[in-house]
């Protein structure tokens, strides 16, 4: 995906200002940048709340934060994750503009703060007096959330829409997305989303696609082993298979043999029961393992196939990351037998993040996935989790 | 117990795409020419490298040209590698290239088609095909009704599968050629397995035109002939014939563009909401409002509509020959390549609204647009005697090549007195949504494929659409052509242009 505008914005250097004086630095930031009479228009669709977690740096969102506001318009609050030190919040203001012909249009202004010590406390009101009226109220929450942290209390409390990107979780996923689906109870109003599940997409369309004709449609009765295979990253985080895990049983109305969650290491076992379209139920065995792919970001799917062995009729179907961007995708059945590559397309976080700020939606899917998340770990040994 | 062909793919659930298209050949008749080469197998191409084809499929090309099955995969990986949006790729080329095939065959020749229906009944058995045809007609228009003939005899209007046919416009000369193919259509396939093709359908500005209309609440109560002055429709080409000398000197603009893609612009800006966004529903309200279109009399021809030909000129700074001098075009032909019309559409809705449509060669921008201009406010409150003239307020659709939407409002100049300019407020799909826009071709194609007819034009839009265009071609015939040409290459048509919508007070857009 790429973005025409992007390269073409210009985004001044931040400059630091005083906390109070925020709104009347901003004003006067646009008027500095008004090039002589070059009318100045001015867009804004949203206000959005960006928190980056433990160990990012900011400074590294600048293209993320461009490619946004060069499609959605927007007030970008920034906050960093607190420093310990005396109390204290850093305050800087920059602004996003492009010029077309005549005119000088400002896509965005952006509002950095970098609280110190137990001035962290008061983010809540600094951010809060900052919302732009009448326009969605964007969370952002780039790390794991915490409920009994203040600031993502009073911001969910605010907010239209919140996303996370559980690629980066620290705490195991499961965990997480249990948080994730009881803030979602608590909060009906509000759209909830996953970069993550935005990022699998392109293999739960593959996935699909094999079941699309009504020959092959009947081998999802029969399917009895799944394998997923993942790349690992430095914490080893495995949103994107588990979450894959779950809306396929989820979306085949697979239900959780009681007590059948395992964790070893990277690895994942669960075993499901069936529905039965078609046939009588049987028992469904998922693992999630480890599978390395060079050219993979970490926590990135690199296979998944599904089987039916000992089942008659017989089949596999599979998609495996293969080098270059690629799928190779395969369906070995007595219907036919197919071997092709395609496009992986994995979207940049930037593409899903616009995406989604684009059409705030609760996904049902991805509500139910989380459901059977949950239903899982609460199945099971919930401290091995 | 649910049988399974009853229900719908569980795993599709709240995805893009609701399904993938079934197991399927594609026949393209004409597969060694132009828009084979250009558009087809580059569509189809980054189809597969996007996973939009079926699982299974064959490309088999049909046409006179001797070749063999790998000569025409080298062919197209040379006309893909030349003419598709994205770069071919060397392992989704290996697996693509695989599934294209040739047949060699007079297009008159019974054995030929005969050889082609046991070609499918041999794929629809060893490579599971399940009888699905997509006959893509990409030949020039009198050989249409011939081919289709072949096809009923050969009895491949029907299969185990569906069967469809897609046709390229132009749908026949005029209205009687039209209802003759129409008719001659019919008699070998269903309206339902019927797909003509008008690309401009498939552009997602075009597409984007349905969801702002009727997704935008504020739109409706103004889009009527109480709020909207006149519209004005522009196609709008810096190209000359290029290649299509001999076509293009025995249809002219009014046949190659306004009948088609003009009308159905102006139809799409001026239909109904229908009940139900439907292929059915969406292409009764087309056909309804075209229908509705005023067809001129012989009376008003002269002053309702313009002709011109471009003469030598330069574009983009570079010399360019005039018509007469072209490729296979006559050295003293009177085809127009400037059409320049006004419109009315007798309904409630739109009465005394007038629509200017106007499309040319050789100008100097392309550009494809919808330009609706609103009425004035009743009263000027800003100055009198021309100080501060207002502006009227148009709304614009930019089909082609910046697909966007733009509004221009008044607004007063920041200062103490009150100077007012107008103002464009811009949507721009390349930087709105930061992603490349499939081809058309793509979109229609996997429509065909899906089964999906509504950005097909229907026979009855069809028909309405030649309803509207002959008239108008029977006067020239009789009413004697301007001097041509009229106009310099690189202009904004004849200087008769500008006389022709100022008699009514207005004037063009300035592109």
């Amino acid at each position: 995906m790429s973005f025409a505008l992007a390269s073409e914005i210009v985004h001044t250097p931040p400059q630091t200002v005083n906390l109070r004086r925020i709104e009347r630095e901003l004003t006067a930031l646009r008027q500095n940048n008004l090039a002589g009479d070059i009318p100045m228009l001015r867009a804004c669709t949203l206000t959005l709340v960006v928190f980056c977690g433990l160990g990012q740096d900011p400074a590294n969102l600048e293209t993320l934060l461009t490619q946004i506001v060069s499609s959605n318009p927007a007030r970008v609050i920034l906050i960093a994750a607190p420093k310990p030190g005396e109390p204290w919040i850093e305050t800087r203001i920059s602004c996003y503009h492009v010029e077309q012909g005549a005119t000088r249009r400002q896509v965005g202004e952006e509002i950095d703060f970098y609280p110190r010590g137990a001035q962290y406390d008061s983010m809540p009101s600094a951010v809060l007096g900052l919302r732009v009226s009448g326009l969605p109220f964007a969370l952002y929450w780039r790390g794991q959330p915490d409920l009994d942290d203040r600031l993502f209390r009073a911001l969910v409390g605010e907010a239209d829409q919140i996303l996370f990107d559980s690629a980066h979780f620290t705490a195991r996923a499961e965990r997480v997305n249990n948080t994730i689906a009881r803030l979602r109870l608590d909060y009906p109003q509000v759209s909830f989303g996953d970069i993550n599940w935005q990022r699998i997409r392109p293999w739960r369309e593959m996935v699909a696609q094999f079941f699309d004709d009504p020959g092959s449609m009947t081998f999802l009765d029969h399917i009895t082993r799944v394998q997923i295979e993942f790349s690992t990253g430095l914490n080893g985080n495995q949103s994107a298979a588990i979450l894959m895990m779950a809306w396929l049983a989820s979306s085949l109305g697979w239900r959780v043999a009681p007590g059948s969650y395992e964790r070893d290491g990277m690895t994942r076992r669960a075993r499901f029961i069936s529905r039965g379209y078609a046939s009588a139920a049987r028992e469904i065995e998922v693992a999630i393992h480890v599978r390395e792919q060079n050219d993979c970001a970490p926590g990135e799917l690199t296979g998944i196939r599904l089987a039916t062995p000992g089942e008659a009729p017989d089949a596999i179907f599979q998609v495996k990351r293969i080098e270059g961007g690629l799928a190779d995708i395969q369906e070995l059945s007595p219907n036919r037998y197919v071997k092709r590559s395609a496009t992986l397309r994995v979207p940049h976080e930037s593409s899903v993040l616009v995406a989604e700020l684009d059409a705030p939606r609760r996904d049902r899917n991805y509500h139910r996935a989380l459901e059977l998340l949950d239903s899982l770990v609460s199945g099971s040994n919930r401290l091995a989790f | 117990m649910l049988e399974p062909q009853t229900i719908a793919n569980p795993l599709r659930e709240g995805m893009r795409v609701a399904r993938a298209p079934e197991p399927a050949s594609i026949i393209i008749f004409g597969a060694t020419g132009d828009l084979a080469r250009r558009k087809l197998v580059p569509a189809l191409y980054n189809l597969a490298r996007e996973n939009y084809m079926p699982p299974v499929f064959n490309i088999i090309g049909f046409a006179r040209k001797p070749r063999t099955d790998a000569a025409m995969r080298a062919e197209y990986k040379q006309a893909v590698a030349e003419f598709s949006r994205e770069k071919i790729q060397a392992e989704t080329w290996d697996s693509f290239d695989e599934n294209i095939f040739y047949v060699q065959s007079n297009l008159d020749d019974p054995d030929g088609y005969k050889r082609l229906k046991q070609e499918l009944e041999r794929f629809d058995q060893e490579r599971g095909t399940l009888g699905n045809r997509l006959f893509y007609l990409a030949v020039p228009p009198e050989l249409m009704p011939e081919i289709v003939e072949m096809l009923g005899k050969a009895e491949l209007n029907t299969s185990a599968g569906y069967t469809r046919i897609i046709l390229e416009k132009p749908f026949g000369r005029d209205l009687t050629s039209a209802l003759d193919l129409n008719h001659r259509l019919h008699q070998v396939f269903d309206e339902s397995q019927i797909y003509r093709i008008d690309h401009y359908l498939g552009k997602e500005a075009v597409q984007n035109l349905f969801v702002f209309r009727f997704a935008n609440g504020i739109l409706e109560p103004i889009w009527n002939r109480t709020y909207i002055n006149n519209v004005q429709i522009t196609v709008a080409e810096t190209v000359g014939v290029e290649t299509r000398g001999e076509y293009y000197d025995h249809a002219g603009a009014l046949r190659d563009i306004i009948q088609n893609h003009a009308l159905q612009l102006l139809a799409v800006t001026t239909m109904e909401p229908p009940p139900v966004f439907g292929p059915d529903q969406v292409r009764n309200e087309k056909a309804q409002v075209l229908r509705a279109i005023r067809p001129l009399d012989f009376n008003e021809i002269a002053h309702a509509t313009l002709r011109g030909q471009y003469g030598a000129g330069a574009i983009g700074g570079l010399q360019v020959p005039g018509y007469r001098t072209e490729p296979e075009v006559d050295a003293a032909s009177a085809t127009e390549t400037y059409v320049a019309l006004k419109l009315h559409i007798d309904n409630w809705r739109w009465a005394g609204v007038p629509f200017y449509l106007r499309t040319g060669k050789r100008l100097p921008k392309r550009m494809t647009e919808i330009a609706v201009e609103f009425n004035l406010p009743p009263l000027s409150l800003f100055g009198k005697n021309g100080v501060n003239p207002l502006e009227p307020n148009t709304l614009v659709f930019n089909i082609q090549p910046d697909e966007g939407i733009t509004l221009k409002i008044e607004s007063k100049i920041p200062g103490q007195d009150n100077r007012i300019r107008p103002v464009n407020m811009d949507f721009r799909y390349n930087s709105a949504f930061g992603q490349a826009a499939p081809e058309a071709y793509e979109r229609l194609l996997l429509d065909a494929m899906l089964g999906d007819p509504m950005l097909f034009t229907r026979y009855d839009e069809v028909e309405a659409q030649w309803a509207v265009i002959t008239p108008i071609l029977e006067a020239w015939r009789n009413i004697p052509a301007p001097a041509f040409p009229n106009y310099e290459a690189g202009v904004w048509g004849p200087a008769a242009a500008d006389d022709f919508i100022k008699r009514d007070g207005r004037k063009w857009r300035r592109l």
